[in-house]
């Protein structure tokens, strides 16, 4: 097993804590996505760098050398072929992983396609990083966002501690339904930002997590065809299957996240709440690391009677629409904070909440606004989540078209330059 | 919750001194969270990284914009009261003024370009802002220091356990014995010399 007395030369936290005990070490959320890569014994990396993903793979290439099992870590020209590499390794089996951001996923997106219509059970993660043109460092999430019809899941941390899990817990379910998951977080607010995060033993994981072993694969001693041209209906038929078994990750990921609590302490839950009671005015929807700060805002609004709850939502596919029916009843005002955009349409986040609350009859469908902010990393404060809390609470319906945050705070400003 | 801004150039260990912090804060039994303002890194430019601190669960992910404490690792910096936007009264600002031979941040001859902290004497504005909102200021000759026990480059000294030694000393949340745990965990064979750094810091930072 990797040492457990090697000092740590680079402050990455590449060594196992000296004690086994839960004692939490100070990393990033990048570090501890590489972590939850090598717990979960991947047996193949392949990856090309890419701000801000690129630590993921650096702290991956500390870890692996201390793998006691067979490994493979590639190193290749692009992120298409990251993506390609990994295609041909979880078909022949290998647990397989990869890291991106940004114009690296678009790139990928063809194979992305591939892979879950090939049903492998890739886990990757994407630290959100705003696409180009004009070039953009920082967190938005537009570039997963804009893979969600490609049939994989996607899963949005809050924390490093959730990045760590949520690796394991993605193996696992992606094995079970054969289907790729993705993990997102946040560029540099998560991705950079170095929190305490508890290290789960390689026997919680063994536990949790056994071996792959698919029940078809690609073996030079008993060769096989796989992905070749079917009739159109055979391929229908598969295409509905690939929708069936997708829906199907969100049950699975819930009794994977109990047993993960049983066995650490920690939940994962598909949709979480906060503050939603019978007072509750208006629910935020948030997602990802923005989520953490809409609950100190929550915190705070209550404090000032506004009666403000929140939902943070990690699984954006399959989308959770009847938990989240069930979490918002009875509350009026819905708020959806989106920090991606469907051009000429909406956000993307509103689209889909508005979808699942549709089938709702009119008297009983809660009231959606739309706000978008946090754009190429804005920073998304306490003070953003009032101003949108207090705007669609002093408003009877919606806007129309959804809101730009940013314009509301240079209102508020003029609001009080006026007043000066 | 305290929270703790630190100014710097790209190459001054800026983001390091962060971590370091937030590792010793966290032996203490903190809730930490220590981050990089990300820009396109570049050896030398402006740059700063946040550091918050708080016995409850830290919730907010957003910069920090009304910093408890400041922490300017370049005096140079300090020409413009920009640094101190949002600096909370009877805060605690620690500043690098033992700026070795870094090209950059020249004390000798020229040190009125720092509006005299080179020589550890305040610019007038600073001196004004400090007895408006009560900001106590303390002085290190950080860089000094790192270049004398040869960390970094003796035209580029890395003066940033230093400051954290300084910061110590300077604010008592974090204690020197923390700080040089936490350096001996994270830097290795490097930790020897450092943790010296922190320690004669520790010493030697005083009221300005």
């Amino acid at each position: 097993m990797p040492k457990t007395d090697e000092q740590d030369k680079k402050g990455t936290g590449a060594t196992f804590p000296k004690k086994m005990e839960p004692v939490p070490i100070v990393i990033t959320g990048n570090q501890a996505v590489a972590w939850g890569a090598f717990l979960a014994k991947t047996q193949v990396i392949s990856a090309y760098p890419i701000t801000p993903q690129t630590t993921i793979i650096e702290a991956l290439a500390e870890l692996m050398p201390k793998a006691d099992w067979p490994y493979r870590f590639m190193t290749v020209e692009s992120e298409h072929s990251a993506m390609a590499s990994l295609i041909g390794s979880s078909m022949a089996a290998a647990r397989s992983f990869t890291a991106t951001s940004s114009q690296g996923l678009l790139l990928m997106h063809e194979l992305l396609h591939w892979a879950s219509g090939a049903r492998l059970p890739i886990v990757m993660a994407n630290v959100n990083r705003a696409i180009a043109a004009p070039w953009c460092l920082w967190s938005d999430q537009q570039d997963s966002l804009s893979q969600r019809d490609t049939g994989w899941a996607q899963i949005y941390c809050a924390t490093a501690q959730e990045a760590l899990d949520a690796v394991i817990l993605s193996f696992r379910v992606a094995e079970e339904i054969h289907l790729p998951f993705m993990i997102v977080l946040d560029a540099f607010t998560l991705s950079h930002t170095a929190e305490a995060v508890l290290i789960p033993s390689p026997e919680q994981v063994r536990e949790f997590l056994p071996p792959y072993k698919p029940p078809f694969k690609l073996d030079v001693n008993e060769p096989r065809a796989f992905g070749g041209l079917p009739k159109p209906e055979f391929y229908e038929a598969v295409r509905q299957r690939l929708d069936r078994d997708l829906k199907k990750a969100e049950s699975a990921w819930t009794s994977a996240q109990a047993s993960w609590r049983d066995l650490t302490g920690r939940g994962l839950e598909a949709v979480e709440t906060y503050c939603l009671e019978k007072d509750t005015e208006v629910a935020i929807i948030a997602s990802g690391a923005a989520g953490q700060t809409a609950h100190a805002a929550v915190d705070r609004m209550r404090e000032a009677s506004l009666k403000a709850g929140l939902v943070i939502v990690r699984m954006f596919r399959p989308f959770p629409s009847s938990r989240l029916r069930e979490v918002l009843a009875g509350i009026p005002k819905i708020e959806v904070v989106d920090r991606a955009f469907s051009w000429g349409h909406k956000g993307i986040w509103t689209e889909s909440i508005q979808s699942a609350f549709y089938s709702l009859k009119e008297d009983e469908r809660p009231k959606i606004y739309g706000y978008i902010t946090g754009m190429g990393g804005v920073d998304i404060t306490v003070k953003t989540f009032e101003w949108i809390v207090r705007h669609a609470i002093s408003r009877s319906e919606p806007e129309p078209e959804t809101v730009w945050a940013h314009d509301i705070k240079e209102n508020t400003r003029g609001k009080v330059l006026a007043k000066k | 919750m305290i929270e703790t801004r630190l100014h710097g150039r790209g190459g001054q260990g800026v983001v390091i001194a962060s971590l370091i912090l937030a590792k010793a804060a966290q032996k203490q039994g903190f809730s930490v969270q220590a981050f990089p303002e990300f820009g396109v890194e570049r050896r030398g430019a402006p740059l700063c990284a946040f550091l918050r601190l708080d016995e409850n669960p830290i919730r907010i992910r957003c910069r920090i914009t009304s910093p408890d404490h400041l922490m300017v690792f370049d005096p140079y910096l300090l020409q413009s009261p920009v640094l101190v936007d949002g600096f909370k009264p009877s805060g605690t600002l620690t500043i690098n003024i033992g700026t070795g031979s870094n090209p950059a941040s020249q004390s000798s001859g020229d040190g009125d370009k720092a509006g005299g902290l080179g020589r550890g004497v305040l610019p007038d504005w600073l001196k004004t802002m400090k007895d408006k909102h009560n900001w106590k200021i303390f002085g290190v000759e950080a860089s000094g220091l790192a270049a004398s026990l040869g960390i970094g480059s003796a035209s580029s000294p890395v003066a940033n356990t230093a400051m954290a030694g300084a910061f110590a000393r300077a604010t008592g949340i974090v204690s020197l014995d923390s700080i040089i745990e936490a350096m001996h965990e994270s830097f290795g064979a490097e930790a020897a010399k450092n943790i010296e750094a922190a320690k004669q810091a520790y010493e030697k930072v005083r009221r300005l």
